[in-house]
């Protein structure tokens, strides 16, 4: 049985309009960007901060460089990329013990260390 | 009537001196004698051997060839099957009868009947007596077997029919037999175990009879001599059988007596027969006659006298019974007899040793001489048999008419042992009165004994004289045969008469004491009688003093007067002392031969006076004559007044002092004798003259040899000497000299040969003893070369030469060929070993080259080897034999083991990835060993990513460092070391870490391969970690 003429159009017309819609949303994201404050009240120095995107294991370098993030002090991150919606952050301390948190893009966010914060030491 | 059956197996034969007398006999059986022809054969052949009877015999009426008489040893073959005796003539037939029988049955091998019971079955009861009709029951035991078929029961009926066959097939084997229920059936049977070519091996006979219908065979046979004398008996023996099957009764047998005879009577064996001779003819009846029963008979007629030569006595003889007959052919026997002179022979006896009769100095001895039947009674022996023959030995002589004599000799011995009784004791009285003696005569012993020249012999002989007292006297007997007695003894006493007497002792004689003219005699004392006074003897010599030779009477004398004597006889025994003068040797003037001489005169000295010498010369001449050239001997001989003589010789020797002369025979120069290595000659004889005459001429030769034996080749030397009768000698030479003319000859041995030693060489075998070389002389025999050189390989000839002493020569050659048959010998190098190459293969080496030889004659000896150089082998030992060869084709060869071995590891290929593990969140990743491995190579071995293993995982980090977290394990080699964990995780102050995976894998050598990989965890993502060396380690568990 073959369909109709008709029925064909309107479905290329449904992908094409989806195609477009993908488009204009990746296009919103990508250009998206935000900050991140890094409050460390871990009570251990933060040596190193990496980050990616969420979904994605697209890791960065240390955003910290050289320097380090002093138990009791913040750090701000700036044009954090986003092209999704969400951002994971490792900050790391001097003793090799990862912290992990997930912010959301599109805003300033704050990601408090506190000292009871899990630190993943691989024990 | 049946004819006489000689055994069982034979029954159509006639057997020994007895003839079937039936012609119609004969015909009625022609049949059965032609199925019986090949038994007979046989038999017939052994009994014209053996059956050489003494009597003639005849058929009746047909003139068929008669036996001729023959020695009375050898006799007929005839069986008895009746009960009665047998008498001497029945024995004499029947003589070595078994050891004639030809149908013996083998060993072990039988037929025997038996009874058969109501049902038909054969029984144990063995029976030989059956009735027509009945059943029959034969067992053969021990026959041959075998195919085809080796033995079969033949029942034989009484006409010799075969009545029945039955092969014989196993043992025992039993065979029941009807006998056929009609009157022709009766008689004798036999059932025999014939062999395929009709041998009789095993029989057994039996009877059939009708009880109702008696019946009998009566068979009748003679045997009398061929020849008769006139004038002498002539005997007729009659041999009577009854056949069977039943008794026979009022058997009757008539004889006419033959013409030219006169009856003298008939004997028998037993009394079945009563005999009575009336008007010519002799019958002989008997009640009745059992079956099987034989009785001989004799009937004796005399020849008269006056027949003449030639003439034939005929006697024809007839039995019969009131019992039915079955065959009369046989019962009737007609035989004759030839009146024929025939010289008589008379036999002695061997000659005769017999002890005496008892008591009798003779023997009765009987003998008996034998003759040929010829000598009637005219057979003379004196001493006649029964004689008195006395001891010692008697010749018998025999003689008869037609002066047959013989002679033999008849010994009589004494064996007898004398007996001897003694007389009684004897008394007598001294006589004369005081003499101390009497002679005594007593009465001779009593000989007893067949002897009558048999004696007595006493130790003291009647006569003689016995002491006063008691004397025992011991006698014994002995005969002429040298028998003797034991001894008898008894006593002589001489009494006293008294009064005193005086006795002497016996006379003596002794030889004279040596250089002394008498002897020193010591006699016993007188001796007195008990009734003398006391008183004292006295000697006209006294004892143990010197008596002079000859003889001295001695006078005893008691000093109360009575006297004897008696006397010492010395015997001059010793021969004078006799010296000779020198010898004296005179020298004949030149040319006299004689020569007178005083030669002296001998002394004589003795012991006794009286000697006197006296000398004689040899040629007898006078002593103080003249005495030729030479040695004269003259005995010189003393003689005492005994006539005792010594004699001693003196030679007296005239010497010829002239030489003789001497003339030797020319020398001889000649060629030897053909063949031999010397010359037969005759030298000649050399001539000696001397005026006293030559003693002789001699010849000597310088080798020893006597003049006549023959002279060798070369000079041999005579010395010829005369010698005259002084000896005085005279000397020539003459040479005999023996040329060689002839030269030898020789042959070497075969060509020979012998393998080269160690230096390649051989000696020259010694030819010379094996070469043949002939020569009338001696030749010696070399070679060249000489035995023991030592000669290379190759042919060498070799010349032997004979050479006899006067240098002829011949020489012959042999080859001596020296011969290779050594191999070399080869030494491999030591065994070696390759790699296994990419195709796991290695070449094999050249051992050849590396090879050591050596040889005994090739320098260059060629070497090989299988397989050869660059052959290319796979893994493992191979052998490779190397081989040297000599120009001689000798060999040998060694081996060396070479061995391919893989030593090539085998080869991991990977894929190159080098993962990162970010974050270093600690968390552990596996890596499985597929994740980098992508394949394995190896030359030998077949290999899969399967056979790597994680041998060894390193981290370039402390398991544990600073700001690496607090994790240790950072590495786990899972089990089966197929996997690995590592942890993701580096140090917080490091330039990342780096871990690095070891794999492993091993081919079937053992050898192994590996690579490595890493896997790193950078400090920050996007660099590259540093790998700054292992600092912490973890090995797998995994070979």
């Amino acid at each position: 049985m073959k369909r109709s003429r008709t029925t064909r159009n309107l479905g290329r017309l449904v992908i094409v309009c989806a195609a477009l819609f993908t488009l204009a949303a990746l296009s919103s994201a990508r250009t998206a960007s935000t900050s991140v404050n890094i409050v460390n009240n871990s009570g251990k120095e933060l040596r190193n901060l990496y980050l990616a995107h969420a979904n994605d294991d697209d890791w960065s370098g240390n955003q910290l460089g050289s320097s380090t993030i002093p138990s009791g002090q913040s750090y701000t991150l700036s044009n954090v990329a986003c092209d999704q919606s969400q951002v994971k952050l490792i900050g790391e301390n001097l003793d090799g013990c990862f912290y992990y948190t997930v912010i959301s893009c599109g805003g300033n966010a704050t990601w408090t260390i506190t000292a009871d914060a899990p630190a993943d030491c691989g024990s | 009537m049946k004819s006489f059956i000689g055994n069982p197996g034979r029954r159509s034969r006639q057997i020994g001196p007895f003839k079937r007398n039936s012609m119609n006999r004969v015909a009625s059986r022609a049949t059965l004698l032609a199925l019986t022809c090949v038994i007979g054969l046989v038999a017939l052949g052994f009994y014209s051997a053996s059956s050489a009877a003494p009597f003639h015999s005849s058929s009746n009426g047909n003139g068929s060839a008669l036996n001729p008489a023959s020695s009375p040893s050898q006799t007929a073959l005839l069986r008895r099957t009746g009960a009665s005796t047998l008498t001497a003539a029945e024995a004499l037939w029947s003589f070595r009868t078994s050891s004639y029988l030809p149908f013996l049955p083998p060993a072990g091998e039988s037929v025997e009947t038996f009874a058969v019971n109501g049902s038909g079955q054969c029984t144990t009861t063995p029976k030989s007596a059956f009735a027509l009709g009945e059943k029959a029951c034969a067992v053969s035991t021990g026959a041959l077997l075998g195919s085809p078929i080796q033995r079969r029961f033949n029942w034989v009926n009484s006409d010799g029919r075969l009545a029945s066959v039955t092969d014989i097939t196993t043992s025992p084997q039993v065979n029941i037999f009807q006998i056929p229920n009609v009157s022709t059936a009766r008689g004798s049977w036999l059932v025999n175990a014939t062999s395929p070519d009709g041998a009789v091996k095993a029989s057994a006979a039996f009877s059939v009879s009708d009880p109702a219908a008696p019946a009998v065979d009566l068979s009748l046979n003679m045997a009398n001599p061929l020849q008769v004398n006139a004038n002498a008996d002539l005997v007729f023996t009659v041999r009577v059988a009854n056949q069977g099957p039943d008794n026979a009764a009022g058997v009757v047998l008539t004889d006419s007596t033959p013409a030219d005879t006169t009856f003298v009577g008939t004997a028998q064996g037993g009394s079945t027969f009563s005999c009575v001779n009336a008007s010519g003819t002799t019958t002989c009846t008997a009640a009745s006659l059992a079956k099987g029963a034989e009785v001989l008979l004799t009937l004796t007629y005399h020849v008269n006298s006056g027949v003449a030569d030639d003439t034939i006595i005929s006697n024809t003889i007839d039995v019969s019974s009131a019992t039915t007959e079955l065959d009369s052919g046989d019962n009737t026997f007609t035989s004759t007899s030839t009146v024929d002179h025939v010289a008589c022979v008379i036999s002695c006896p061997s000659n005769i040793t017999v002890g005496n009769d008892q008591d009798q100095y003779y023997a009765t001895v009987t003998y008996q001489t034998t003759d040929n039947g010829n000598c009637g009674t005219s057979t003379v022996s004196n001493p006649p048999s029964g004689s008195h023959f006395p001891v010692g030995t008697t010749l018998v002589t025999s003689g008869g008419q037609d002066g047959a004599a013989c002679s033999f000799s008849v010994t009589v011995n004494d064996t007898q042992t004398p007996s001897i009784s003694c007389p009684a004791d004897v008394t007598a009285t001294e006589s004369p009165a005081g003499s101390g003696s009497a002679i005594v005569n007593y009465p001779a012993p009593t000989v007893t004994d067949n002897d009558p020249q048999a004696t007595a012999t006493c130790d003291h002989p009647s006569g003689s004289s016995f002491p006063v007292g008691n004397t025992t006297v011991a006698c014994t007997a002995s005969d002429r045969a040298g028998n003797t007695s034991t001894s008898c003894s008894f006593t002589v006493t001489v009494e006293s008469l008294g009064g005193c007497t005086l006795g002497c002792p016996q006379d003596i004689t002794v030889n004279n004491d040596a250089g002394a003219c008498g002897a020193v005699v010591t006699y016993p004392e007188a001796t007195s009688s008990q009734d003398c006074a006391a008183g004292t003897v006295t000697y006209s010599q006294a004892s143990g003093t010197s008596f002079a030779v000859g003889t001295t009477t001695v006078t005893a004398t008691r000093s109360t007067g009575e006297t004897c004597t008696f006397h010492i006889t010395v015997v001059d025994s010793e021969a004078p002392q006799v010296t000779c003068p020198a010898n004296k040797t005179v020298n004949a003037p030149a040319g006299q031969c004689d020569v007178t001489v005083n030669p002296g005169t001998a002394t004589a000295t003795d012991q006794c006076a009286g000697v006197t010498v006296a000398g004689a010369r040899a040629d007898g001449g006078p002593l103080n004559g003249s005495y030729h050239v030479g040695d004269t001997t003259i005995v010189w001989t003393a003689t005492d007044a005994a006539g005792n003589t010594s004699s001693c010789e003196q030679i007296v020797t005239v010497k010829d002092t002239t030489a003789p002369t001497i003339s030797c025979p020319p020398n001889i120069n000649q060629g030897n004798d053909p063949g031999t290595c010397s010359a037969t000659l005759d030298p000649g004889t050399a001539t000696g003259s001397d005026g006293c005459g030559i003693e002789s001429v001699k010849g000597t030769r310088s080798d020893g040899e006597p003049l006549d034996a023959p002279y060798p080749v070369g000079t041999t030397t005579i010395t010829w000497v005369a010698t005259d009768q002084s000896d005085n000698t005279a000397t020539c030479s003459q040479t005999v000299t023996i040329n060689d003319t002839e030269s030898p000859t020789v042959t070497a041995p075969a060509d020979s040969s012998d393998s080269a030693d160690a230096n390649c060489q051989a000696p020259v075998p010694d030819y010379v003893s094996g070469s043949t070389a002939s020569d009338n002389c001696t030749p010696t025999v070399t070679q060249s070369p000489t035995a023991g050189t030592m000669v290379g390989i190759g042919s060498h000839a070799v010349t032997v030469t004979a050479t006899d002493a006067a240098g002829h020569s011949a020489s012959d050659t042999v080859v001596f060929t020296v011969n290779d048959t050594t191999a070399p010998t080869v030494t491999a190098p030591a065994d070696s070993s390759a790699s296994a190459d990419a195709n796991c293969m290695a070449p094999v080496p050249d051992y050849a080259a590396s090879s050591t030889t050596a040889d005994n004659c090739d320098s260059s000896v060629t070497v090989t080897q299988s397989p050869a150089a660059g052959t290319m082998v796979g893994l493992g030992p191979h052998t490779v034999t190397v081989t040297a060869t000599d120009d001689a084709g000798n060999s040998s060869s060694d081996t060396v083991i070479f061995t391919v071995n893989d030593t090539t590891g085998p080869v991991i290929t990977t894929n190159g990835q080098t993962p990162s593990m970010w974050p270093a969140n600690h968390k552990y990743k596996t890596f499985l060993v597929t994740d980098f491995v992508t394949g394995v190579s190896d030359n030998c071995s077949t290999l899969g990513v399967g056979s790597v293993v994680i041998s060894q995982v390193t981290s370039d980090e402390t398991e544990n460092g600073n700001g690496d977290g607090n994790t240790s394990n950072d590495i786990v080699i899972a089990a089966g070391c197929k996997s690995v964990q590592l942890r993701a995780e580096r140090d917080g102050g490091g330039n990342g870490r780096v871990y690095t995976i070891t794999f492993k894998v091993t081919d079937a050598a053992g050898n192994v391969g590996t690579k490595t990989v890493t896997v790193v965890v950078p400090h920050n993502p996007g660099e590259t970690p540093v790998d700054n060396g292992a600092h912490y380690t973890v090995n797998g568990t995994c070979n």
